[in-house]
């Protein structure tokens, strides 16, 4: 017997006890994708798409989701920066904080966002009483319901991003005459780009798909609160081939960010 | 091109950097137009002494005066980027999402300049030094000489005060290094500013330096010029990369009792008292007899290793003393030298280097 074949002897040998548990997890995956693959009607898919209520939810989706991917963008990169630059007491439990929203129940998540920015909640009722603003059930709701979920995953991402870096760079740059702001944003983001992309991807395609959250705090009105996720949800009940279509767009939609992060992280070297 | 008179200035002051081992103590005075070299072993806390000048140190404590301008004392702290200094990192951590046109016009920018002045006289940098036709690439593109080149010029574009060089030529290969630091001590004797550079090699510090500074575990031990401290070592170390046999000992009249054992007779002025006697080891003689003949000093000892050093043989002899000697392999074959052997040395009073100890300790 020849040492190759014996390799391949020991390649192929994947025990029985191993192999038939791990193939009915990648069937449990996979096959409810399958059927709703299967269930598409094709043929009519455009026409689906086309309809009043799917229009208004991609239209509201795609402006909630880049919205919250904004704020987050704006919010999160100096949190991420702090929490990975700055050591200060209590930043373990700022990291658990900020990490909650991404283990936490979504409707727990619209609750306690209810409970804060709802018109007898502890911020609501004075926002209310001083400028006569109501937060919940608006499109503003959307995105501040998809913005808790979401920026947790551009923190993190950015976070880890920030700390793998070489900071020995940022001092070459102050030896370089550069003052704080100037290393900031000629040095340390645009050398972490790729983790905010990533990051941005990430939280965008969480507020993309958020649900629970957001029927809770925001409700479910076609044209103003209803997103693609609540649209394929009450679509079920009434039209249920254009709620398979919506899903087949949202299923494309996560195998392109897929796609791209997974570019992303086999060459975490592009940018150089 | 070169920074002007009116750019340079001398520095002198006092640092002091906490370290968890030890703390890093140097007085330090340097004088524009002069190159010094700190040099020491790994740990020794040299490059702490450059971080602390350019500021990348926050918990340094002392006072640096350099020109008329104060960049720290009693609680002030000048930051980095206020400070007029040049850095070349032995990595050179040059920028990698920028071209190296746009690393060298990086510490370029003055007031009121526009970007496209500041780039063009950042091409006129790269020609100078002869690396114009890389001012497109992005640093991943280009080799290590190459790269030590653009850090320097990166550094010395800043026109500063002072040029801060941490092992400049460590990360090259043998060949390209060779090549690299005899450019290097060119560009360094153009420079008109004050130049310290940190170096575990001592052949750089040698070809670079006008002055040497030796550093061991966070204190300066020694600092003069190249041939104060390369002729008369006040540490091991020193002595062993200048290939000397160092000998620490009690001066009495024109014999010197040597801590290890062992009496040496010696022509010196030095007043009685500690002193350090330095032997090159070729002005040591083997023999497998006793010597007849002028030598003052004879001893015998048993040879330890035996190691070629280039068209020599260096012997390490167990005295006492015990000392390093070097002959021809033609000398080795004939005595019929091997470990373990026991041998006849001799030395010359006029060959052995006596100076007092206590001169070398001051600058902690």
């Amino acid at each position: 017997m020849t040492g190759r074949a014996q390799g391949q002897r020991t390649r192929l040998a994947v025990p029985v006890f191993l192999a038939i548990p791990a193939a009915i997890a990648m069937a449990f995956l996979v096959i409810p994708l399958v059927g709703l693959l299967v269930m598409t009607p094709w043929g009519d898919l455009m026409g689906l798409l086309g309809q009043e209520q799917t229009q208004q939810a991609l239209r509201l989706s795609i402006i909630t989701s880049l919205s919250a991917t904004g704020i987050a963008l704006i919010l999160g990169v100096p949190l991420a920066w702090i929490l990975a630059r700055v050591p200060f007491r209590g930043r373990s439990l700022v990291r658990v904080l900020v990490l909650l929203p991404l283990v936490l129940p979504p409707v727990v998540g619209g609750t306690a966002l209810l409970a804060a920015l709802g018109r007898r909640g502890i911020i609501g009722a004075p926002l209310e009483a001083l400028t006569g603003i109501t937060l919940p059930f608006s499109t503003t709701a959307v995105i501040i319901a998809e913005t808790f979920v979401a920026m947790p995953f551009l923190i993190i991402t950015v976070e880890g991003a920030l700390r793998g870096m070489d900071q020995r760079f940022e001092e070459a740059a102050s030896t370089l005459g550069a003052s704080r702001a100037r290393v900031l944003f000629r040095i340390t983001l645009p050398m972490v780009l790729p983790g905010i992309v990533a990051g941005a991807t990430l939280a965008w395609a969480r507020a993309l798909g958020e649900f629970g959250a957001t029927i809770t705090f925001a409700g479910n009105f076609p044209g103003r609160t209803q997103t693609l996720p609540l649209a394929v949800y009450s679509l079920l009940e009434t039209d249920r081939d254009a709620a398979i279509a919506l899903s087949v767009v949202l299923l494309l939609v996560c195998v392109i960010v897929l796609l791209a992060l997974r570019e992303q992280w086999l060459r975490p070297g592009a940018q150089r | 091109m070169k920074a002007n008179a009116e750019n340079a200035a001398d520095l002198s002051g006092h640092l002091r950097v906490p370290r968890p081992a030890f703390d890093v103590r140097a007085m330090l005075k340097l004088q524009r137009g002069r190159v010094m070299a700190i040099v020491g072993p790994n740990g020794a806390g040299k490059s702490t002494v450059l971080r602390a000048i350019a500021g990348l140190e926050p918990s340094a404590t002392g006072e640096l005066m350099v020109g008329d301008q104060l960049w720290m004392s009693e609680g002030m702290w000048m930051p980095p980027e206020l400070r007029s200094v040049g850095f070349v990192f032995q990595d050179y951590l040059l920028f990698p999402h920028l071209s190296v046109v746009e690393n060298v016009a990086f510490g370029m920018r003055r007031t009121g300049e526009s970007r496209t002045d500041v780039k063009r006289r950042a091409h006129d940098w790269l020609g100078t030094y002869g690396i114009a036709d890389l001012a497109h690439q992005k640093p991943g593109q280009i080799s290590g000489g190459q790269a030590q080149r653009v850090a320097l010029v990166r550094a010395l574009a800043r026109e500063p005060k002072v040029l801060l060089l941490d092992e400049p030529l460590a990360a090259l290969d043998a060949g390209t290094s060779a090549r690299i630091r005899l450019e290097l001590a060119e560009h360094l004797r153009q420079f008109s500013g004050i130049t310290l550079l940190v170096t575990h090699n001592p052949i750089e510090a040698l070809v670079l330096a006008d002055d040497l500074c030796v550093m061991q575990e966070g204190a300066v031990v020694q600092m003069g010029t190249v041939a104060e401290v390369t002729h008369r070592p006040a540490t091991s170390y020193v002595a062993t990369l200048m290939g000397l046999n160092l000998l620490a000992g009690v001066l009495d009249l024109d014999r010197i009792r040597l801590d290890g054992g062992g009496e040496f007779t010696v022509k010196s002025l030095q007043e009685p008292g500690r002193v350090f006697a330095s032997v090159r080891p070729s002005a040591i003689s083997v023999h497998r007899r006793r010597p007849e003949g002028s030598a003052r000093n004879i001893w015998t000892g048993t040879v330890g290793g035996i190691e070629q050093l280039g068209d020599r043989v260096r012997l390490e002899v167990h005295g006492p003393p015990r000392v390093l000697i070097d002959v021809t392999p033609a000398a080795v074959a004939e005595l019929g030298i091997k470990p373990g052997i026991e041998v006849w040395m001799s030395v010359k009073a006029t060959e052995i280097d006596v100076y007092s100890a206590s001169t070398t300790q001051e600058f902690t």
